[in-house]
């Protein structure tokens, strides 16, 4: 722990600034953009938080895939960690994006879900990440191995995905074709994916910090087992 | 002395000027809104057209209902409530991965504590 | 030119091995054909107006590939099984050949495998379902080489890694399919293309499956190289 209370001035301001920077995406969203002209009305507010979330969720899988790889490489438990964060973060904005895209798509398609190319590309990266869980809870001794390679397999499977999906549904309506945006709105947006980042960073040296201390609990018990402290 | 009654004249005047320009934006706003229907000949000649054609009657008789703008009124107010759910939604997964995650890492962070120092009295021994 | 006597000796012992007892073999192409079975129990409905059964032969490359893709896990983990058991995989990880050969003799044996398994279904569903699979042999024959590649190769590649893994059997299919899904849907749409008899579609989707192939193939050898390591 002695890496993160170094930076923990850092880390400390980083989070203020997101708490501020999330009530400042707040009145960006709901006072000084206008609302969306057509069918979609207020509900185009949640677009916002909607799509910096689905970025964060492809970060989170390309960031998992190259610190697998380097883990691979060189055995170096530093990037097991980088990449057993990043699998997490992913799945938690993978739910966010699951979860808010579903209610952004009945008032705007008038259905719960729709098998669109990125909905469809999203929702298997999220299960990939799901699966990468699943791998480390119950994969016993070697899973951190196999769920390298998995994080290696989902990010080399994005692009696959995509374009898979894409051709698979050719003629689906265009429904989704995003309103030529508002400056003000397109200003917003970028702000909130800003921040999203920012907010990512935080979490995966947030979860990072955790998986050391379980290392270094583990470590402990072991010197306290040798010791005969405990049973 | 004079001075002083002169600033006891002056104030509630100050402060009442003051009140005056805080409400010009709002008066501004309310001209914004509502601006005064502009003359035009051709303004008039165009309604008086238009009345003429029974078509164009039929057509907009229904949209200035109230039951479009029910219609409207309600769709805005469902989309509100999912505004909210996924807002909350997003708060609430971030909320709980956070909680989650600090506890966990109290947690950690205590029995590290509580075994290192077992170790070190261990090792005193 | 070692290297490919490295493969062909491999995956000529497990051939080999297999047909000695034909027990995967056997097993899977059983479980194959019920799958579509069950799946002509499923998908099949009366029409409304008369008493005939309705034409779901526009499904058969679904039911094609999802039969093969359930009984090819299952011949995956069974194959994998064995050399768990007779302790062969540490052998063959000891040997001085390169671990690349040792995992392509894998996969080739699970392809062969796979393709008997296709050889099976194939025929069945097109007697089932009536439908025209046979009309273009040389797309179809293709399509199922492809597919059997990519999956056997990434089946290879997870299936090597839960060898030691404590629930290997539940989590196969679980690490397997979400990587698998763009070659399902590819396989499955150059299937349905020959179906249509659209055959420029066809060849569209069999280079998104070579192109698949060739990507997780250098993914598999480059990974399996760091992962399998006792």
């Amino acid at each position: 722990m002695t890496d993160s209370s170094r930076s923990a001035p850092l880390f400390i301001g980083a989070a203020v600034a997101c708490i501020f920077g999330f009530g400042y995406t707040l009145s960006l969203i709901f006072y000084q953009t206008p609302l969306s002209a057509g069918p979609l009305y207020f509900n185009q507010k949640i677009f916002y938080y909607h799509v910096p979330c689905a970025f964060m969720l492809f970060l989170a899988v390309i960031i998992c895939g190259i610190a697998s790889i380097n883990y691979l490489r060189g055995r170096n438990q530093k990037w097991d960690d980088v990449s057993v964060a990043a699998a997490e973060v992913s799945v938690v904005f993978g739910t966010i994006v699951m979860v808010t895209g579903v209610l952004w798509a009945k008032p705007a398609w008038g259905k719960w879900w729709v098998w669109d190319a990125r909905l469809t590309s999203a929702l298997l990266l999220w299960m990939t990440m799901i699966a990468y869980q699943l791998v480390r809870k119950y994969g016993g001794a070697g899973s951190e191995r196999l769920a390298s390679g998995l994080g290696v397999f989902a990010m080399v499977n994005i692009p696959l995905v995509y374009a898979s999906t894409r051709l698979w549904k050719t003629n689906h309506p265009s429904a989704n074709t995003v309103p030529s945006l508002d400056p003000s709105m397109r200003a917003a947006l970028w702000f909130s994916v800003l921040l999203f980042t920012v907010f990512f960073i935080l979490l995966l040296r947030l979860r990072i910090d955790a998986r050391r201390a379980e290392r270094r609990l583990y470590e402990c018990r072991e010197m306290a087992l040798d010791a005969g402290i405990i049973e | 002395m004079t001075l002083r009654a002169t600033t006891l004249r002056v104030l509630p005047v100050l402060a009442l000027l003051l009140l005056g320009f805080s409400a010009v934006p709002g008066v501004a706003n309310a001209q914004v809104k509502g601006p005064a229907p502009y003359a035009s000949e051709i303004r008039d000649k165009c309604i008086a057209e238009m009345e003429k054609d029974d078509r164009i009657l039929a057509a907009c008789e229904g949209s200035h209902s109230s039951k479009y703008h029910v219609l409207d009124a309600k769709q805005a107010i469902t989309n509100k409530q999912f505004v909210v759910a996924a807002y909350a939604a997003l708060w609430g997964i971030v909320t709980i991965f956070v909680l989650v995650l600090w506890l966990r890492q109290r947690k950690l962070s205590v029995e590290i504590t509580r075994l290192q120092a077992e170790l070190k009295k261990a090792a005193a021994e | 030119m070692d290297f490919l006597r490295y493969v062909k000796t491999l995956a000529w012992k497990d051939v080999r091995v297999e047909f000695r007892s034909r027990e995967i073999i056997y097993t899977m192409s059983f479980f194959a054909a019920m799958v579509v079975l069950l799946f002509s129990f499923a998908f099949s409905r009366q029409s409304a107006t008369s008493s005939e059964m309705m034409d779901v032969s526009d499904l058969s490359p679904g039911f094609v590939w999802v039969a093969v893709l359930f009984a090819g896990t299952l011949g995956l983990s069974r194959a994998f099984d064995r050399e768990r058991e007779t302790g062969t995989m540490r052998a063959l990880l000891l040997a001085p050949i390169p671990r690349a050969a040792i995992f392509l003799g894998k996969s080739v044996a699970i392809a062969i495998m796979v393709l008997v398994v296709q050889a099976v279904v194939v025929p069945l569903v097109a007697l089932f379902f009536d439908a025209p699979l046979f009309a273009h042999p040389l797309p179809l024959v293709i399509t199922l080489l492809l597919g059997t590649i990519g999956f056997s190769v990434v089946g290879s590649v997870f299936a090597a890694m839960l060898l030691k893994a404590g629930s290997r059997d539940v989590l196969l299919p679980v690490v397997l399919y979400p990587i698998l899904v763009p070659l399902f849907i590819a396989a499955i749409k150059a299937t349905a293309a020959m179906l249509d008899g659209s055959l420029e579609d066809c060849w569209f989707w069999i280079r998104f499956l070579a192109v698949y192939d060739t990507i997780f193939l250098i993914a598999a050898l480059w990974t399996f190289e760091s992962l399998v390591i006792e």
